[in-house]
């Protein structure tokens, strides 16, 4: 009995590390390990760190990930400060990044720019994005992707976060939940045992422990025999 | 006398000690370069107004040909100047965008940079040892790097995505600067 299921997971360690050997290959850490994977692991829908409206457009931030209306745009680690309108398009902030979309809701650029501080806030002056940061305003030029700072910021009209109802917050987390678990993370977990909590990591190890006891004992008694 | 037992207790004491070995390695994602100094760096103090490239169907095919996927946005800023051209790309490695300068000269990137790294593996590529392949690259006429470009074990996705992003910025400088005709 012990022999069998010795067996059995050797042969699951050494056939998930066979396929982990070459996971980047086969896009392992990309794929999402899909629903049902997700309901074992436990995984709830990521919340909606923040939403705004502009133009028309819902767009909303989770999981690293901006939406508009629902769709992904891009990857923007940290949450949404603010959407605004401004001439020929939209621009949306992050705490480090801007990017610039099409009334449509299509990425047109993105931009860091190089400001002592985060974005706090987003906001529109006379059709033309203003950010706050550290206290003080600076007007994006969203043509040349620059911004110069603003001595007396005047008809400021800051972006206000929106509250997204319960369908709007499901069919956002559900896209957000797309990249949660990877079928090279659930490999990971049958490969080191941690896919049963606690016992299976035990087992790992016994396994991998009495494998080393054999390598070691199997050479000295040839070493002995010689 | 060398017992099993004896070996056995080596094994496991190596085993409690190794983990500790690799503990600095981790979690070297940064930003290694801004872009103002990239700039600097490629045109001195004399630096270009910027210009953009948008992705016209044409564009957009041969960058998705490239890069295996459409690009993410529909325009591309660059730098134009002292017969140089200068483009930040982002791409992705594994899973984050890495962010990317090439300079490029009469057709040969002249030095290809890691701006910024956002992942936790793979940040070697940052390294001169790594980014000086780059130097004297050019395109050969199917469209492929004129020369092979040495990986590193473990940062296989993030190699990959530099050798995308040098052929982008090769064709794209192809297409900001026409050939004069003899």
């Amino acid at each position: 009995m012990f022999a069998i299921s010795s067996l059995v997971f050797l042969f699951l360690i050494s056939l998930t590390g066979l396929i982990l050997n070459h996971a980047d290959a086969l896009g392992l850490s990309r794929a999402s390990a899909g629903p049902a994977i997700l309901r074992l692991y436990g995984v709830e829908l990521p919340p909606v760190d923040a939403a705004f409206e502009a133009d028309g457009i819902v767009y909303a931030s989770s999981s690293g990930l901006v939406f508009a209306n629902g769709n992904e745009l891009a990857q923007a680690p940290g949450k949404l400060v603010g959407a605004v309108a401004v001439e020929g398009g939209v621009v949306l902030a992050t705490g480090s990044e801007l990017l610039v979309t099409t009334r449509a809701g299509h990425l047109v650029e993105r931009f860091s720019p190089e400001l002592e501080g985060r974005i706090a806030r987003l906001g529109s002056s006379a059709g033309q994005a203003v950010l706050a940061v550290n206290n003080r305003s600076f007007l994006l030029d969203a043509e040349r992707m620059a911004v110069a700072e603003l001595a007396a910021p005047q008809d400021l009209d800051w972006s206000m976060p929106v509250e997204l109802d319960s369908e709007q917050a499901a069919q956002i987390g559900q896209a957000a939940l797309g990249n949660a678990i990877s079928w090279e993370r659930v490999l990971v977990d049958l490969h080191s045992g941690r896919i049963l909590p606690t016992v299976g990591t035990w087992i790992a190890d016994i396994t991998a422990l009495c494998l080393i006891y054999l390598c070691i004992s199997g050479a000295v008694l040839w070493f002995r025999r010689r | 006398m060398l017992t099993p037992a004896r070996i056995l207790a080596c094994w496991a004491l190596l085993a409690a000690l190794l983990p500790g070995v690799d503990a600095g390695a981790a979690d070297k994602h940064g930003q290694y370069l801004t872009r103002a100094e990239f700039l600097e760096e490629a045109f001195g103090t004399a630096q270009p107004e910027s210009a953009v490239i948008w992705f016209d169907d044409e564009l957009r095919e041969m960058a998705s040909a490239i890069l295996g996927h459409p690009p993410t946005a529909l325009r591309l800023r660059y730098w134009k100047g002292d017969a140089k051209t200068a483009w930040i790309i982002d791409e992705i490695g594994k899973e984050q965008p890495i962010t990317f300068g090439v300079v490029i000269a009469n057709g040969v990137i002249e030095s290809l940079s890691v701006l910024q790294f956002r992942e936790s593996r793979g940040w070697e590529i940052r390294y001169p040892f790594f980014t000086r392949q780059f130097e004297a690259v050019q395109l050969t006429e199917s469209g492929a790097l004129n020369r092979r470009i040495d990986g590193i074990s473990g940062a296989t996705l993030s190699v990959k995505a530099a050798s995308r992003v040098a052929k982008l910025a090769l064709a794209l400088d192809e297409f900001t600067t026409p050939k004069e005709k003899n």
